[in-house]
C-alpha cells in the first residue's frame, strides 16, 4: 500500500500496535491505522495494548482484509489533516476529488469478495467499530437486495420462510403498497 | 421480450453500434414495461459470489446490523423485507425510514443521461448511497441524491473541512430536466428504545422531514397516508438543507415529553405543530423554558411559518408560548390550533397583559390563523394581544371549532362584537371568520402532510377555505 511512503516522514515516531487474530496470527500496524477502529482506539487510550491486542472474534483471514482497508483509509484521514490549513486553495477541490475517486475505486475492489467473507467483514467492522467499513459492507448488502422480490432475496441468501401462509398474507396486506 | 434474442447482446456489442442504432435500442429498452420489483437477474456482483453453502448468513446477523442494512433501502424495498421470515418481520418496523423519491421519479431515460452528468463533487464519509448505485458499477445509476429544483432559499453549500455530511454537488443536470424535479426528503419514524429515537434524525440530506404519530402503532406510509409512532427526540443537529419540520401528534413515550433540538438548520422555514409543554425545545443548546429570554443563540431566524397547537386556557401549555414565539423572531405566519381546550383557568385572565414585546409579533407577523377556536376568554385575550401589538398584521383568519356548533351563531356574534372593540396595531388588517367543516380533531392535518409531500415551497399548513 502507498501508505508507508507518504506517512513516514511525518510520523517518525509512529507507534506500532500488534493485533492478534483468533487463530493467533500477529499483525503489526501503525497506531494511525489501528485507531480507525473505535474499539482499538479506546483500548489505546486506556493503555491496554502492551503485548498486543487480542481479537478473539476475528480470524486472520478477515483481519488481514480489515487492516488492508484501514491502511488505505488511514492515509485518507492523514491527508485530510495535512491539508486542512490550505483548504481554501482552488486546487484543493481537484486533488480531493481525484483522491476520493481513488478511494472509491479501492472500496469497490475491496468489496469483490464472496458472501461469507462479506458477512465476516460486517461482523468484524461491527465488533471493531469501524464506521466506514460498516457503512461500506452494509450498503453492499442493501444494494444486493434492492429491487428484488422477497422470493429472490430468500433464494439469494437462503432465507427460510418460516411464516405461515396466513401470516405472510397478512403482512403483504399491511404493506401492499410496497408490492405495487 | 429481450431475452428471446438468439444471442446475448452485451455492452460491448452495444458500443459497436452507430448512434441511430443505439438510440433505437435505448428506445426499445425504455419502452419495455417495468416489473414492479425488478425481475432482473441477480446483479453481477451478487451472482459472482459463487455457489453458496446453503447457510443463511444474513438473517443471523445481530439485529442492529439488520436494521443498518434495511435503513439503507428505499421505502418499498425496505417494507418488502417484512415478508421474508419471522426474524425479518420486525426489522423494518424498528428502523428510521427514509422515503426516497426515486420511488416516484417520473419515468424517463434517466440512466443514460445520468451517466454523462458530471460526477458529484467529493462526498466523503457517509458512503451511503441511498439512491442505488448498482454494486461495483461506477456511475451506473442515479448516483447523487436528488436535489430540489431551483435554489430559492437555499444557499449553495460551500465545501469546507469538518463539514461532514457534505454534498456540495451542483444540482444534477439529469434531474433538473423536465417538470417533476424530484424532491428528496426523509420521513423518520423511530420507535422509542431504538437508538435512532434517542439519538438523531439522519442528518437530513433532504429538504423535508415529517414526523407524525397517532400514539403507538407505527408504519410507514406511502405518501399521503399518515400513521406512525412515538418520538422521544427529534434532533436537527446538522440539517443544512432542511426546510420543513412537520409534526403532528408526536408525543414522547407514554404520552410524555418530546425533545426537539434545533442545531444547525439555517434553511428551516416551516415548523409545526409545536405543542408547548409537550414539545420541549432546545435551541442552540439552550432549553427553552417559560422564562427563557431571547438571545441570538436561542433563535432560529429562518423560520417564517410557525404552527403551534396549544390550549390557551391551560397554564402549563400557554406559559411556554411567549418564549417559543421569541425563538422564531422572523415568523410572518402563525397558526394556532386551539383544539380541545376545555379548561378555564382564571389565573390566565391577565396572562397576556404582562407579557413584554415579542419580536415576531411586533415586527414581522403578517398573518395569524386561529384554528378550532371556541371563543373562550383566554383565546380572545391572545387575539387581543396580537391585534394590539402586531404592526404589520395584514390578515387574521379564524376558524371556529366544530364543537361550538350548537350555539355557533351566538359565539360568532360575540366574537364579531369583540373584534369591533379591539384596538388594532396595524392599519390594514382584514379579519375573516369561518366555521370549520371537518371533525374537531384536525381533519386538515393529514392533508397538511400530503401537501408537504406534493407541493414544495408552499405553506404546508395553509389548508383554509378558498376565500380565506
Amino acid at each position: 500500500m502507498a501508505s508507508a511512503g507518504s506517512g513516514d516522514e511525518k510520523a517518525a515516531a509512529a507507534a506500532m500496535i500488534t493485533l492478534i487474530s483468533s487463530d493467533n496470527e500477529k499483525f503489526e500496524v501503525t497506531e494511525a491505522t489501528a485507531t480507525l477502529s473505535q474499539t482499538i482506539r479506546h483500548m489505546i487510550e486506556d493503555g491496554c495494548t502492551d503485548g498486543g491486542v487480542p481479537l478473539p472474534n476475528v480470524t486472520s483471514k478477515i483481519l488481514a482484509r480489515v487492516i488492508e482497508y484501514c491502511k488505505k483509509h488511514a492515509t485518507a484521514a492523514a491527508g485530510e489533516e495535512g491539508s486542512s490549513s490550505s483548504f481554501s486553495d482552488a486546487a484543493f477541490l481537484e486533488v480531493d476529488r481525484a483522491f476520493l475517486e481513488e478511494l472509491e475505486e479501492f472500496d469497490d475492489a475491496f468489496l469483490e469478495v464472496d458472501r461469507a467473507t462479506l458477512f465476516d467483514l460486517i461482523l468484524a467492522a461491527n465488533y471493531l467499530d469501524i464506521k466506514g467499513l460498516l457503512n461500506l459492507t452494509c450498503q453492499k448488502v442493501a444494494d444486493s437486495v434492492k429491487g428484488k422480490t422477497p422470493e429472490q432475496i430468500r433464494e439469494m441468501y437462503n432465507i427460510v420462510n418460516d411464516l405461515t401462509p396466513e401470516e405472510e398474507a397478512e403482512i403483504r396486506r399491511e404493506t401492499q403498497w410496497a408490492f405495487e | 421480450m429481450a431475452a428471446t434474442a438468439p444471442t446475448q447482446f452485451g455492452p460491448r456489442d452495444f458500443a459497436k453500434l452507430d448512434d441511430p442504432q443505439k438510440m433505437m435500442i435505448q428506445d426499445v429498452y425504455e419502452s419495455l414495461p417495468k416489473h414492479p420489483a425488478a425481475a432482473a437477474p441477480l446483479s453481477r456482483a451478487a451472482a459472482a459470489w459463487g455457489p453458496s453453502d446453503g447457510a443463511d448468513r444474513l438473517s443471523i446477523l445481530p439485529a442492529v446490523l439488520l436494521r443498518n442494512v434495511v435503513s439503507r433501502l428505499p421505502a418499498k424495498d425496505a417494507a418488502r423485507t417484512t415478508v421474508l421470515s419471522k426474524r425479518w418481520r420486525r426489522v423494518w418496523h424498528s428502523v428510521p425510514l427514509s422515503l426516497v423519491d426515486a420511488l416516484r421519479r417520473p419515468r424517463r431515460s434517466g440512466v443514460q443521461r445520468a451517466r454523462r452528468a458530471p460526477r458529484a463533487l467529493p462526498h466523503r464519509q457517509p458512503r451511503r448511497r441511498p439512491h442505488g448505485r448498482a454494486p461495483g458499477r461506477r456511475g451506473h445509476a442515479l448516483a447523487p441524491p436528488p436535489r430540489r429544483q431551483g435554489s430559492e432559499g437555499t444557499r449553495p453549500h460551500q465545501p469546507c473541512r469538518g463539514d461532514r455530511p457534505r454534498n456540495a454537488s451542483p444540482p444534477h443536470s439529469a434531474q433538473l430536466q423536465g417538470s417533476g424535479a424530484p424532491l428528496h426528503r426523509f420521513l423518520g419514524l423511530p420507535q422509542p428504545g431504538h437508538p435512532a429515537a434517542e439519538s438523531r434524525v439522519p442528518p437530513a440530506p433532504g429538504t423535508r422531514l415529517l414526523f407524525s404519530s397517532d400514539g403507538g402503532a407505527r408504519s410507514l406510509l406511502p405518501p399521503g397516508e399518515i400513521r406512525s409512532s412515538l418520538v422521544a427526540e427529534v434532533e436537527l443537529g446538522y440539517a443544512p438543507r432542511l426546510e420543513s419540520l412537520l409534526l403532528w401528534g408526536a408525543w414522547g413515550p407514554s404520552g410524555g415529553s418530546c425533545w426537539i433540538k434545533v442545531g444547525h438548520a439555517p434553511n428551516l422555514r416551516f415548523l409545526g405543530y409545536l405543542v408547548p409543554g409537550v414539545h420541549h425545545l432546545i435551541v442552540g443548546g439552550t432549553v427553552i423554558k417559560a422564562e427563557t429570554k431571547a438571545s441570538p443563540s436561542t433563535t432560529v431566524p429562518s423560520v417564517c411559518v410557525l404552527a403551534v397547537q396549544v390550549k390557551l386556557g391551560t397554564h402549563s401549555e400557554v406559559s411556554f408560548l411567549p418564549s417559543i414565539l421569541r425563538c422564531f423572531p422572523n415568523t410572518e405566519t402563525l397558526y394556532v390550533q386551539c383544539a380541545g381546550d376545555r379548561s378555564r383557568e382564571p389565573s390566565l385572565k391577565l396572562f397576556w397583559e404582562d407579557i413584554g414585546p415579542i419580536e415576531c409579533i411586533n415586527q414581522h407577523l403578517k398573518k395569524l390563523v386561529l384554528c378550532q377556536m371556541q371563543g373562550t376568554g383566554s383565546e380572545l385575550q391572545f387575539l387581543k394581544f396580537v391585534a394590539n401589538n402586531a404592526h404589520l398584521l395584514e390578515k387574521v383568519v379564524i376558524l371556529m371549532g366544530h364543537e361550538c356548533a350548537p350555539d355557533d351563531d351566538l359565539v360568532q356574534a360575540k366574537l364579531r362584537y369583540f373584534l369591533t372593540l379591539l384596538k388594532w396595531g396595524s392599519k390594514h388588517c382584514t379579519v375573516s371568520v369561518f366555521r370549520s367543516k371537518g371533525a374537531s380533531q384536525g381533519g386538515g392535518i393529514p392533508r397538511c402532510f400530503q401537501r408537504a409531500f406534493n407541493l414544495p415551497n408552499v405553506d404546508p399548513f395553509d389548508d383554509l377555505p378558498r376565500d380565506a
